[in-house]
């Protein structure tokens, strides 16, 4: 057979005989082989224990024991999340190897656990933040669409490996967006769950009450059945929150019938936007409604202080972290990367107290307003503008204001990106799903549902496997 | 003291009391981006907030930390 394209269909094609879970991982090693020179996808690579593992799969399923969707699927871990194989850089010079030491945190023991091949770490910006850094000894990675393009970041090469077919999902983690802009820029789909949802131990910090844990993969079936085995309390992150366990790949196919969508009408969004990107998002959104929804245009209040804070309360957040890092390595830091964190300590204790008291009222009053209005879940353009090059390039497209994303962060909200089309270069556009607290078996229902109409998420970028 | 002099000396001191020694040019660099920071941040004091909305959830009787009986 051809090699699957998606987790749902090396699923199916491992219990059908069609293939086995050592063939899908040969095959992703042969794709990695080729590709990452090229595409800056990984930070190291688990070639052995990968193969060992998938052995280890294969010879579960044949004796019956199937520990589902994601058994013997090959997945890669962006390299900011500790695993058992070896050290986690967080990409870059000044992280201590002994913090990786902990191993496995529990959402990759949980992957692990439920049948996942691990592959190996792939490529972040330094510390989740920052810009492509072309002074340091880390690879940069680069979009399978067109090489002198950004992926996105900051989970940069788990979105970069899922569109180029190195493997069939991953895990990011999204403070402001670095789920969701990976996966919007490279053409895939990913996740930012409800915070608490996913525990994040195990996670090098950027802004603790920001960071969440996601799936990223080719589609929305793919990132629920991620999702099903990632989420539930753990005890050593006390933000995660026990919630009924909830198989989110069974709970799909509710259609649009009766669903209510808020798209959001704020101006932010419009000016940061550009006329493709809107046109295609405004195509996404007539497809949704000709298919039963209804549709609202809908201001969110407070829409721009939840996104810049999320920015300011996170930069303070991360240097609470980095502060003696930072005192002591200075110039092992990127120079991005160390002048965005440090703008924590241009913040005073007080600014930071009422940006968090202003978070509070925001959080209140959209959902005071999705509920007076009816909204099953909320909807914009994931970024305004498709990847921008490496040098040159837009202004506008490099502003913050461009990214559709960090005020989801501020709510905790779930919210996914799904592939809606391509901008005038031929670079995918993401379309943003938000839903509220908890919701995430909607979000994934209604991006699947938009998946069912569409093919996007099925195009082919030029450097693939 | 005109501003750009003012908003370095204030990155300065703010940098100092942070225990961080940095290069000249990037002391530079922030001191441009602080008004602009500052501008950001003092948008947040225009916002309505009752009293008794506080930055985090404090509750003495946190489980996780045996204070309930």
């Amino acid at each position: 057979m051809t090699n699957p394209w998606t987790i749902h269909e090396a699923a199916a094609a491992l219990r059908s005989g069609e293939t086995t879970s050592v063939d899908l991982i040969r095959d992703a090693q042969a794709a990695a082989d080729r590709l990452d020179p090229q595409m800056g996808t990984w930070l190291d690579r688990y070639t052995d224990q990968a193969l060992a593992s998938a052995e280890v799969a294969d010879v579960a399923l044949a004796s019956g024991q199937d520990r589902g969707p994601l058994h013997g699927i090959p997945l890669g871990i962006k390299d900011i999340l500790s695993t058992d194989e070896g050290p986690t850089t967080a990409q870059s010079l000044t992280m201590d190897p002994v913090w990786g030491d902990q191993g496995d945190g529990p959402v990759v023991a949980r992957l692990r656990a439920a049948g996942a091949v691990i592959m190996g770490k792939t490529t972040t910006m330094e510390y989740a933040i920052g810009r492509p850094d072309f002074s340091k000894p880390f690879p940069v990675p680069r979009n399978p669409w067109n090489l002198d393009r950004w992926t996105g970041g900051s989970s940069s090469g788990t979105g970069n490996g899922v569109a180029s077919g190195q493997i069939l999902g991953g895990l990011g983690t999204d403070t402001g967006g670095s789920v969701r802009l990976p996966a919007a820029y490279n053409g895939v789909s990913g996740h930012k769950p409800t915070f608490g949802l996913v525990p994040k131990s195990g996670c090098v910090p950027l802004g603790m009450s920001y960071d969440h844990v996601g799936p990223l993969a080719r589609s929305a079936w793919d990132c629920a059945a991620m999702l099903t085995v990632m989420a539930g309390a753990d005890v050593s992150d006390r933000t995660s929150v026990q919630r009924p366990a909830i198989d989110y790949a069974r709970q799909l196919g509710r259609g649009f019938e009766g669903l209510t969508i808020g798209v959001l009408a704020n101006d932010t969004i419009a000016d940061g936007t550009d006329d493709t990107t809107m046109a295609v998002f405004e195509e996404a959104v007539e497809a949704m409604a000709q298919a039963g929804a209804a549709i609202k245009r809908v201001v969110v209040p407070l829409y721009d202080e939840l996104a810049t804070g999320a920015f300011l309360a996170l930069q303070a957040e991360a240097f609470a972290w980095h502060r003696d890092r930072l005192a002591a390595q200075w110039s092992g830091y990127g120079r991005p990367t160390r002048l965005t964190i440090v703008q924590g300590a241009l913040i005073n204790a007080g600014d930071i107290v009422q940006i968090e008291r202003v978070r509070q009222v925001a959080r209140r009053q959209v959902a005071a307003m999705v509920a007076a209005e009816g909204l099953d879940v909320l909807m914009s353009p994931t970024t305004g503008y498709g990847a921008t090059p490496f040098t040159g390039g837009r202004i506008e497209a490099l502003s913050i204001r461009a990214l559709h994303t960090p005020a989801w962060n501020s709510m905790g909200w779930p919210a996914l990106s799904v592939p809606m089309g391509f901008d005038a270069d031929g670079l995918p556009l993401g379309l943003q799903i938000i839903g509220r607290a908890f919701c995430d078996d909607l979000v994934l229902a209604v991006g699947h549902g938009y998946q069912q109409l569409t093919d996007w998420h099925l195009r082919k970028a030029p450097h693939h496997a | 003291m005109d501003d750009a002099v003012e908003h370095e000396v204030i990155v300065r001191a703010l940098l100092a009391a942070a225990g961080l020694d940095i290069p000249e040019d990037e002391v530079g660099r922030l001191a441009q981006m602080y008004p602009g920071l500052r501008r950001s941040v003092d948008r947040y004091y225009d916002v309505p907030v009752l009293d008794e909305v506080t930055a985090a959830v404090f509750r003495a009787d946190d489980q996780d930390l045996g204070g309930e009986r």
